[in-house]
């Protein structure tokens, strides 16, 4: 018995009923992939559109059958049109593989065959197919970490492919949420900001967790500049919020009352912090407690460290509540599931809600990965987000 | 089997040159002739397509693929083909199919090389 | 002096690595590239491409065979373009030794661009474009390194490789 996953999967083969379609079917078995057998382009059809089978290995020339044709209307009915397909046939005549490129096919093997090798072949891909439906039926999305991908890398990507989504931040001991509709942030909510200003401070949340949650919804606009604009505008904040941190102690220092001199020349913020700050409070944690703009916040410790009204102090805080004890495992659990959130988010695009994914045209030509064979075989990370590439690519055209 | 890309890179030079084939594949095994005579086949009709437009003629092409099938089945094919059958000799008939392989080959980067005007 | 990112910034770089037997030209083509090159002391010409205050790609020249981290710069590069004098059969040869090594050792797309310098391309324009397909990670294509639009077609096809791969 063969390791599979594949229980009960139910492929359909077009062909003639032969000795070796019979050893397939076998084979098939195996693998635990029940198999049917249609000679017939019409029987065929109509067995695909009133149960469409898991995946279709296909003969494109015999008695009865004219897989391409069969391929052809397969590909035009509303069931049928993504229904992975391998060609199992004699090595075509040209335009049959011509024909055959414009088909979406998932693989091709050529006569004569080994079952065994058709079987793997079709396990691999129902496999795949079923790790790809899994993942999206049970999450429509995909969480992250801020700081592998922030919330204008999460935004530009769904510009990018017009996605709605709605996008679930968290950094202790806050969470906001940011809304997207067909590429568009709609609204945005953290706080008692208002839409613009939550999104604006949203964007400048480098550390923390994102949940993304892919769907269409129904609310009122409550943000009306375009997506670009908010980008640009939250990258030359993302910029000043950056310089400013750099002139602070790390976000984890604690902080703590100084001396009492010029109290009474603070502003609100201000003294709204040296209030906060009635007990020794980590900054990051000073931050959000203050429940206001961030920049204006950082600007106004800045200020007051530099005055000596409050001052940073080595040792930590105390404990942190179960606010923060929640969020934090919750963060810790997303991370767990989510080792490597780019290719989470690729394959959610690849093949996401339906889309037919691109062919593996019959070529045999498999990719370089495939032919490593240096003895410290080195795998590439790409580092740069898609949106990054774009902007190259964008600079050299415009030069 | 797939080709390296330096194998396939030679390829390419002959294609693009108009030099010979045979000292790139001469020593070649049966299923690399195979795996060549794909890849010359999908850059044939690649640079037909490119310079001659997504439909151009295909028949001289096809018949003079069809010329070579057919004299090798003159010249005594011992599987008693109807036509020959490149691909299904690959395992019984090796000779056989690597020298049709070859000649076929042959014939593609001459066509190659009319689209080309090398 | 290496032109630094804007402290503060999120500081994102990519880098490729242009290498080529000796004598290819490696400096031509980045100089074309990038506004500012410059030579290590190991020969290594290295080019810099702002693309905004927080992105840069950084672009290696190399001859094939001279010391280079590899093993440090292969694992991070976006991709990789050989290239090679296409009327010297030596280059040739040796383009074809430097992917043999590369692509058996790294999985980035790469390019193999065959450097025409101010000769005529002796085929039709047309035959070469879009760019040759070897594998579903490399391509081939002519260039002329002293052309900086054609240079940048090199590397925008390279680019279009990688974003392809992400999707």
């Amino acid at each position: 018995m063969k390791d599979s996953t594949n229980t009960k999967q139910l492929v359909l083969i077009v062909d003639e009923a032969t000795a070796e379609t019979a050893q397939l079917i076998k084979v098939l078995g195996d693998y635990q992939i029940k198999a049917e057998l249609r000679a017939d382009n019409e029987e065929a059809y109509s067995y695909c559109v009133q149960h469409p089978p898991a995946l279709l290995i296909c003969e494109i020339k015999q008695e009865n059958i004219d897989g391409i044709a069969l391929l052809q209307r397969l590909r035009e009915h509303n069931l049928t049109k993504s229904l992975p397909v391998v060609i199992a046939a004699r090595v075509p005549e040209l335009e049959e593989r011509l024909k055959i490129l414009h088909l979406d096919i998932d693989d091709f093997i050529s006569k004569p065959y080994y079952p065994e090798e058709v079987a793997v072949r079709v396990d691999t891909i129902l496999q795949e197919l079923e790790r790809h439906m899994g993942s999206s039926q049970r999450e429509h999305g995909f969480t992250g970490n801020l700081e592998d991908m922030n919330l204008m890398d999460l935004i530009q990507t769904l510009e990018l492919g017009g996605k709605s989504a709605i996008i679930h931040m968290m950094r202790e001991p806050e969470e906001g949420h940011v809304y997207v509709l067909r590429g568009e942030v709609v609204d945005a909510s953290l706080r008692d900001l208002g839409a613009e200003e939550a999104l604006q401070n949203l964007m400048m949340w480098l550390h923390g967790h994102f949940d993304l949650n892919m769907l269409t919804f129904q609310r009122p606009r409550q943000i009306n500049k375009s997506t670009r604009d908010l980008l640009v505008s939250g990258s030359q904040r993302i910029h000043a919020y950056k310089e400013r941190a750099n002139q602070l102690p790390p976000m984890d220092s604690v902080l703590a009352r100084g001396g009492n001199e010029g109290l009474e020349t603070l502003s609100d913020l201000e003294r709204q912090i040296w209030a906060l700050l009635s007990k020794p409070q980590p900054l990051r944690i000073l931050i959000s407690a203050c429940r206001k703009d961030e920049l204006r916040v950082l600007e106004a410790v800045q200020e007051l460290l530099a005055r000596g009204v409050i001052v940073s102090r080595a040792g930590s805080a105390d404990s942190p509540d179960i606010l923060t004890q929640n969020i934090m495992m919750r963060v810790s659990h997303a991370k767990e599931i989510n080792k490597d959130p780019y290719s989470r988010i690729a394959s959610f695009f690849k093949r996401g809600n339906g889309e037919k994914k691109k062919p593996s045209l019959m070529n045999e030509i498999p990719p370089v990965e495939n032919q490593l064979t240096g003895p410290a075989a080195i795998t590439q990370k790409i580092h740069l987000q898609r949106g990054d590439l774009l902007l190259i690519r964008q600079r050299l055209l415009s030069q | 089997m797939a080709l390296s890309i330096s194998l396939k890179l030679d390829i390419i030079r002959a294609l693009l040159t108009g030099t010979a084939m045979e000292p790139i594949i001469e020593n070649l095994r049966a299923n690399d002739i195979l795996s060549v005579h794909r890849f010359v086949w999908e850059k044939t009709l690649e640079f037909g397509i490119k310079t001659r437009g997504r439909h151009f003629p295909q028949e001289e092409l096809q018949s003079r693929l069809r010329s070579i099938s057919q004299a090798q089945i003159s010249r005594g094919c011992p599987a008693d083909l109807k036509n020959c059958q490149l691909y299904d000799c690959y395992q019984q008939q090796p000779e056989c199919m690597r020298a049709m392989a070859l000649q076929q080959i042959e014939a593609m980067c001459s066509a190659v090389q009319d689209y080309l005007n090398v | 002096m290496q032109p630094l990112l804007e402290a503060g910034g999120i500081q994102r770089v990519g880098e490729i690595v242009i290498v080529g037997p000796p004598g290819a030209a490696k400096q031509p083509f980045l100089s074309a590239l990038c506004p500012q090159v410059e030579i290590t002391n190991q020969d290594i010409i290295l080019g810099y491409l702002p693309i905004h205050d927080e992105l840069m790609l950084y672009c290696y020249g190399i001859s094939y065979g001279q010391g280079f981290a590899w093993d440090l710069v292969g694992r991070k590069m976006l991709g990789y373009i050989v290239i090679f004098d296409w009327f010297d059969d030596t280059a040739f040869a040796g383009s074809k030794e430097i992917v043999e090594f590369t692509a058996s050792y790294f999985s980035a797309p790469f390019i193999i661009a065959a450097d025409l310098s101010d000769r005529p391309l002796p085929i039709p324009e047309s035959a070469v474009r879009p760019p040759i397909g070897l594998s579903t990670m490399s391509k081939f294509m002519f260039c002329r390194s002293s052309k900086p639009a054609s240079v940048r077609k090199v590397v925008i096809t390279l680019l279009d490789m990688l974003i392809e791969k992400l999707e």
